[in-house]
């Protein structure tokens, strides 16, 4: 599995693990991030039952497993979270920071030992180390209780499935040219997303925040510029299209 | 003593049919009760030539009263053994992953802070199969228990049978179609039974 380091600051780093050279083609690609700061650690969407091992190995080369002290999922889709019944056995103090709306359902993954802490629809704070991070509201992009990761510090917003493309597991993990990106992601966001209401109330939350990395779940990095133009682009996009 | 099986058809699997089986079994129960209390009230009408017979519509009745009970314990049994050995499959699948991790990480610098959760997961792992296998061969026991009991059906049907040919024709039939029901029912619970000791032997 590629491991990458994304942003290093003082206080802390992101890391990026993904593009399983090992992975079954059938199974979606995923891409994991990883915030370390000091003696803790995020880990956000570990991801699917299938890529638990591959993942608990990338991770043991970075940190011991008593400094992943957390876990977060953006939602209660198993390419998100199905692996939740294996890290309960291997974190068992860890704690779980997921939508509220969800609890019922992620809990049927297998849950003994981590303790699942229920975000409110409007959002929470977590000081992971030193650093201070946020979960931003994403309701209905695509979830109907969803979250994203920002981090102030190190112009980092995690977007889960927002920004996300369809492409071979060999793709580069930044994107290179937004316009020729706009084919992998375009038919992904018009039939998973839902809700033009909840879109456009999101990007509109979004221009006020300092972007400098945008990391969706699937696909590629924005880097820089290319977050504003994914703003724009997403801004005028027509979504939920299957009803048509 | 059994272990839990690696490969074919899973343990939970298997205890889940077997509590299948012996749900079957209650049923029949009831139809034994039924034919014991239907014996009764024909006894009521025949009079004093069927004390005999009356008699052992209380056997019957006893009979069934057990039988209900051993399928019942058995039944829980099995619902023990099956969420066992989802538990034991789940524990085991995680172990898989685990050592899989284990092989990938071969030469990480944290690789030792995983062999905390794999010695926990081994041990229990080991635990639940432990309960499983305590689980099972009671489980076994009490199936063959109820089989060996069972036999005292036929005894009481061929009583039955006797107890018919000192009464008028007229009520024969009724002592005679009794005793076919004790037997057909008692067979069909042995049937059950059997099938329940054979899902566990065929692993
Ligand atoms: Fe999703
Ligand atoms: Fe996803």
């Amino acid at each position: 599995m590629k491991t990458q380091l994304l942003v290093e600051t003082p206080t802390h780093k992101w890391m990026y693990f993904g593009r399983d050279p090992e992975k079954n083609q059938k199974i979606i690609d995923t891409n994991q991030y990883l915030i370390q700061s000091g003696n803790q650690s995020l880990l956000m969407d570990p991801g699917g039952i299938e890529l638990f091992a591959p993942m608990l190995a990338s991770l043991v080369r970075q940190l011991p497993l008593e400094h992943l002290t957390y876990l977060f999922a953006s939602h209660q889709d198993p390419d998100i979270i199905s692996s939740l019944g294996l890290w309960d056995q291997t974190l068992p103090k860890a704690k779980l920071y997921a939508p509220w709306l969800w609890e019922g359902f992620i809990r049927h993954f297998g849950m003994n030992n981590i303790s699942y802490e229920p975000l409110p629809d409007k959002g929470g704070k977590l000081m992971v180390g030193e650093v201070e991070i946020q979960f931003v509201p994403a309701h209905y992009l695509h979830a109907s209780g969803n979250f994203h990761v920002y981090d102030p510090v190190a112009k980092v917003l995690m977007s889960g499935d927002v920004g996300a493309a369809l492409e071979p597991a060999e793709a580069d993990i930044f994107v290179d040219d937004f316009s020729s990106h706009i084919g992998k992601m375009e038919y992904f966001h018009r039939r998973w997303m839902p809700s033009n209401r909840a879109k456009a109330n999101w990007v509109s939350r979004m221009r006020d925040l300092d972007i400098q990395y945008m990391c969706p779940q699937h696909g590629r990095i924005f880097r820089g510029p290319q977050v504003r133009q994914f703003l724009d682009w997403f801004d005028s996009l027509d979504v939920g299209i299957a009803i048509e | 003593m059994k272990t839990i099986s690696q490969g074919g058809r899973p343990y939970y699997v298997t205890a889940a049919m077997v509590a299948a089986e012996l749900n079957h079994t209650l049923a029949c129960c009831k139809e034994i009760n039924l034919t014991a209390s239907n014996a009764q009230a024909a006894s009521s009408r025949i009079g004093s030539a069927a004390l005999g017979f009356k008699a052992l519509t209380h056997y019957i009745d006893e009979l069934a009263g057990y039988t209900k009970r051993a399928a019942n314990e058995i039944n829980q049994l099995a619902k023990d053994a099956s969420k066992l050995a989802t538990e034991t499959a789940r524990t085991a699948t995680a172990l898989h992953y685990f050592h899989a991790a284990r092989d990938k990480a071969a030469n990480a610098a944290y690789a030792y802070s995983m062999e905390g959760a794999i010695y926990n997961t081994e041990e229990n792992y080991a635990r639940l199969e432990s309960d499983f296998n305590q689980v099972l061969s009671k489980m076994q026991v009490q199936l063959l228990d109820l089989k060996q009991n069972l036999r005292s059906a036929n005894a009481l049907a061929s009583i039955c049978r006797v107890e018919a040919c000192r009464v008028d024709g007229r009520f024969q039939a009724i002592f005679v179609d009794v005793a076919n029901k004790v037997d057909t029912v008692a067979a069909q619970i042995r049937g059950r039974v059997d099938t329940a000791i054979r899902l566990f032997d065929s692993h």
